[in-house]
């Protein structure tokens, strides 16, 4: 069962990495009922189907307006400070100019998961994915905040699901670095 | 005996006399005694009064001087170069700012307009997260957005500029009194002089009592036969406002002189005057009295005192004589002869030249607006003054003076009002309907952020009554619709958005033993409809069918889980909007819709501080995955059909075919209350409209609230709706008006679109059109039989 399972996400990450993947995916099981009721996302296989882009920003300075960087700046230094508040409400300035900016996303993820609020870091670490869409480095840190969130929460099979999208992310961000890319 | 008689005479009348004189003198004595001890008396009750006095004058005078409503603040604008805003947009702003036009910048709150640049003078404010100071700074534009913004005076590019807040209301108390506090450093100078110049000349010179003003003004008045001329002094006018009422007696006469003494024995002349110009009664709005030169200057010039020219300053001054007698709003001409009677003292008094005095009496009053309100958006801070009840007691609120920064955006909240008012007036015209018959109430959000950006209570948007936006509870109709669909789709096992559903004659048996039978608005029964089609089209008896398959609970459950708070009744009619909502909650709900299944309560404040800018409250974002982002990217994508082909396609007469957008119209029975709620990739607006009597409005909700929905939408900035595919959504291509989706050659008959499923969830005998990328040349995928395999 696991052989077949890692081979699934071997062969997925293959055809991903490969460009196989151009047009949308096609169903890979059968119908089955993918765990809603419980707000989870598909458990069935834990390789994420999207086509990476590793030229995506990695960093907020990469892929975010002046005005945005301004304020993360200004915001790093009151975090420095611990000046909590103000740097949240730094954050939450510039989360206004840029609202579906996923850097801003991801680290007010990180606020909440440092003030012990761990079921709205998952939820604005989820968010954040939600607009990180192909862009492995934000989705890979959004992964960690979930799973040291799920830790946080004693959910285990959450944090396992968290552990193995880390995996396969960093797996494939080395392959492509091994690649030069 | 004539001599005995008259030793006689002369000694009884001696004797006579010395008894009078006796009593004369007892009486004497015992007058003098007691008016003595009268005066003793008196002496000692007046000292105790004064003493008594004395006592209120420094406890009230160093104590809470006012009560301080809390100010409340719209979002400021944020200027960045590559912003989508425009050079008139700017100056539109700088208006409502009450920014004036002058070539030099003398000053903040100045701008300029040259080319295609703005030159600004960015006045100072304290924010939630600390001090900003005035500025000066060119805004360049390039097309209609800014392209650059630079400091004037050190040359350096400018990233990010905020503009000082508008002054959006008060939060004041039941009696009405209204003021912003101001310091006597931040009043002009000339403000001050003429002030006293007019008022109380003497001011500098007396002790709270001026004998010669009082002399002065009795032989005027004797002369003219009638009162013409106060003998108050500033520091009397300052006691009677602060501690007295208004009653014309001796002693309240006699009190205020003792009182106006006693003040000026404690405190300098600079208190005294201060206070004086943050207490004085300059002007009415509806129930709100303007109290203070602070606030008038904000009520009659929409800028702060120290921003205001002579001509301004005389204005104020002027007023003080009898706020209602020299209003100049209603009576400008009798306002403007005492306005220009000011000025020439100023120019007698050397602080005008006579060019100027001139210049300044040949312009008009300058006052802003109209008055009659009590507040400019009653409706917002209605909202505002909700939120913050949970966390601040009523006296906090209207009596220390804070600060609160709420997230209304005057160009969005300026533009639902115009086109509710407008809008509402062509549709009654268009029906024959008597102006005035129709009201609507709007919300706006911005939808990630989740923050109300405007609401609109009614078509008189400065009518501070019943806020309909808030409070107006009524039937939703088919805006219930999407939620009865987000429960099926949460179901994928069972349902897609191809998912067949019945469309023939239905009887439901109530718990009263009556029949209920739903019918399609059009009263035709089309056998079988898909799922989305069934919400495009807005069909009722599929979506009845629907709810009842998926389960009643489950359909309460998506409620609450979208953010709905009441109690929700789990009958079959809920899924036809059986459920009574105000816009603000339906805003709530759609809002979590537009985000993609994550919930955040809607905020109108983002942070409390005191009066000296302290921070006491920060209203942190909060979120929570209601709702997984597949089924609602499912939903999503019909409601966008919903704009494209189905009931609201009208909208797309006006705007632009590259915006996205998703939402749903709504139309209770007999047409009494039409809806739209709807939303871009960044803003949300629902629409309310119908009658306060509840009688029909005859509009349903694409022939009424669709249509001020889209004047909305298409006047706001939007970004163009296009949610990312979640990882758990795979989409194939159908023809979606084909029904039966498992014969390709079903695919001839019209264009493939890219219908989205929950991964592995698209049913076996399905067959997707085989399309090179979806709208491109039809051919067989080569690997068809290896993703056969995997289905």
């Amino acid at each position: 069962m696991i052989n077949i399972k890692s081979l699934l996400i071997l062969f997925s990450a293959v055809c991903l990495l490969a460009g196989c993947a151009g047009r949308s995916a096609p169903p890979q099981q059968k119908p089955v009922t993918v765990g809603y009721e419980t707000g989870s996302v598909n458990r069935g296989s834990s390789a994420p189907r999207q086509n990476y882009r590793f030229d995506s920003p990695r960093k907020i300075e990469e892929g975010s307006s002046a005005a945005v960087v301004t304020l993360w700046r200004q915001y790093q230094l009151e975090a420095d400070a611990d000046k909590t508040q103000r740097a949240t409400a730094t954050l939450e300035r510039a989360l206004r100019i840029e609202p579906r900016n996923p850097f801003l996303w991801q680290q007010l993820a990180k606020i909440k998961l440092d003030q012990e609020q761990p079921r709205q870091a998952v939820a604005m670490a989820r968010k954040s994915n939600s607009l990180a869409v192909g862009n492995p480095y934000v989705q890979l840190g959004n992964w960690r905040i979930i799973h040291e969130a799920k830790d946080q929460l004693d959910d285990d099979s959450g944090a396992d699901f968290a552990e193995e999208r880390i995996e396969f992310l960093e797996e494939a961000i080395a392959r492509k670095g091994t690649r030069g890319g | 005996m004539a001599r005995k008689s008259a030793k006689k005479s002369t000694s009884a009348k001696s004797g006579q006399e010395s008894v009078f004189q006796r009593v004369f003198g007892t009486l004497w004595r015992g007058f003098l005694s007691i008016s003595i001890i009268a005066a003793c008396i008196g002496t000692l009750a007046v000292a105790g009064y004064a003493v008594y006095l004395d006592r209120i004058v420094r406890t009230q005078f160093e104590g809470v001087r006012w009560e301080l409503p809390a100010q409340v603040y719209a979002k400021p604008l944020e200027l960045y170069p590559g912003y989508s805003f425009s050079q008139k947009e700017l100056m539109n702003e700088l208006d409502r700012l009450g920014y004036r036009e002058d070539e030099l910048l003398r000053g903040a709150g100045a701008y300029h307009v040259k080319g295609s640049a703005i030159d600004m003078h960015i006045r100072g404010f304290g924010y939630w997260d600390g001090e900003q100071p005035s500025k000066r700074v060119r805004a360049h534009f390039s097309e209609s957005s800014v392209a650059t913004l630079t400091d004037l005076d050190s040359d350096d590019a400018v990233s990010l500029l905020r503009i000082d807040p508008l002054l959006i209301g008060s939060i004041y108390p039941s009696h009405g009194e209204d003021r912003v506090l101001v310091k006597l450093d931040e009043v002009p100078s000339m403000f001050s002089a003429g002030l006293i110049l007019i008022e109380d000349r003497r001011f500098l010179k007396h002790w709270g009592v001026d004998p010669v003003s009082i002399f002065r003004a009795f032989v005027v008045n004797m002369k003219a036969g009638r009162v013409v001329q106060g003998g108050s002094t500033l520091t009397q006018q300052l006691v009677k406002n602060f501690f007295l009422d208004n009653r014309r007696t001796m002693w309240r006469k006699v009190t205020e002189a003792m009182m106006a003494v006693l003040l000026e024995i404690h405190y300098d002349k600079r208190e005294i005057l201060e206070a004086y110009i943050n207490e004085v009664y300059v002007g009415q709005d509806g129930s709100r009295a303007i109290h203070g030169f602070g606030l008038g200057s904000y009520f009659y010039f929409k800028k702060p005192l120290k921003e205001l020219q002579p001509h301004e300053i005389a204005l104020m001054v002027a007023l003080v004589k009898g706020p209602s007698q020299y209003d100049p709003r209603r009576r400008p001409k009798i306002t403007k002869q005492r306005r220009d009677l000011v000025l020439d003292e100023f120019h007698k008094e050397g602080f005008i030249t006579t060019e100027e005095v001139e210049e300044y009496k040949s312009r008009g009053l300058g006052v802003v607006g109209k008055a009659g309100s009590t507040s400019q958006y009653p409706a917002f801070v209605d909202l505002v003054r909700r939120q913050l009840h949970g966390q601040y007691v009523d006296d906090d609120l209207t009596s220390e003076g804070l600060k609160v920064f709420t997230t209304l955006d005057p160009r969005i909240q300026a533009q639902a009002e115009k086109h509710i008012a407008d809008g509402l007036t062509e549709l009654e015209k268009s029906r024959g309907l008597k102006e005035g018959t129709l009201q609507a109430a709007a919300v706006v959000t911005s939808t990630d952020g989740a923050q109300v950006l405007a609401v609109v209570g009614g078509r008189n948007p400065r009518y501070a009554g019943f806020n309909r936006a808030l409070d107006a509870l009524r039937p939703i109709g088919s805006l219930a619709k999407p939620v009865s669909y987000l429960a099926a789709l949460r179901q994928p096992e069972r349902f897609n958005l191809l998912t067949l559903l019945e469309d023939e004659e239905l009887e439901l048996p109530q718990r009263d033993g009556s029949i209920w039978r739903p019918q399609n608005y059009d009263k035709r029964y089309r056998g079988e409809v898909s799922l989305h089609q069934s919400l495009e089209r807005s069909y009722n008896i599929p979506t009845v069918r629907l709810a009842l398959k998926t389960g009643l609970p489950n359909v309460v459950r998506t409620f609450e889980d979208l953010g709905f708070k009441r109690r929700v009744m789990a009958v079959p009619s809920l899924s036809l909007g059986a459920i009574d909502m105000a816009p603000l909650e339906v805003a709530q709900l759609y809002n979590t819709l537009a985000t993609g299944g994550y919930y955040s309560p809607l905020l109108s404040i983002n942070s409390v501080t005191t009066k000296d800018g302290e921070p006491l409250s920060h209203y942190q974002l909060e979120l929570k995955q209601a709702v997984p982002e597949g089924p609602v990217y499912l939903l999503n994508w019909a409601l966008q059909r919903v704009m494209r082909v189905g009931t609201a396609r009208s909208a797309y007469s006006q705007l632009p075919r590259t915006l996205n957008t998703a939402g749903k119209t709504g139309t209770t029975d007999d047409l009494r209350d039409s809806w739209f709620a709807g939303f871009s990739g960044s803003r949300l607006t629902v629409v309310w409209l119908g009658r306060d009597d509840n009688k029909p409005s005859k509009f349903s909700g694409s022939q009424g609230a669709l249509k001020l929905w889209t004047r909305i939408m298409k006047d706001i900035e939007n970004d163009s709706f296009s949610p990312p595919i979640p990882d758990d959504v795979e989409t194939f291509p159908f023809n979606p008006n084909d029904i039966e989706h498992d014969d390709d050659d079903a695919c001839d008959d019209g264009p493939a679109f890219p219908v989205p499923f929950i991964r592995g969830s698209m049913p076996e005998d399905y067959e997707p059109c085989d399309v090179d990328g979806f709208g491109g040349s039809r051919k067989r995928d080569p690997l068809d039989w290896f993703w056969k395999i995997f289905r």
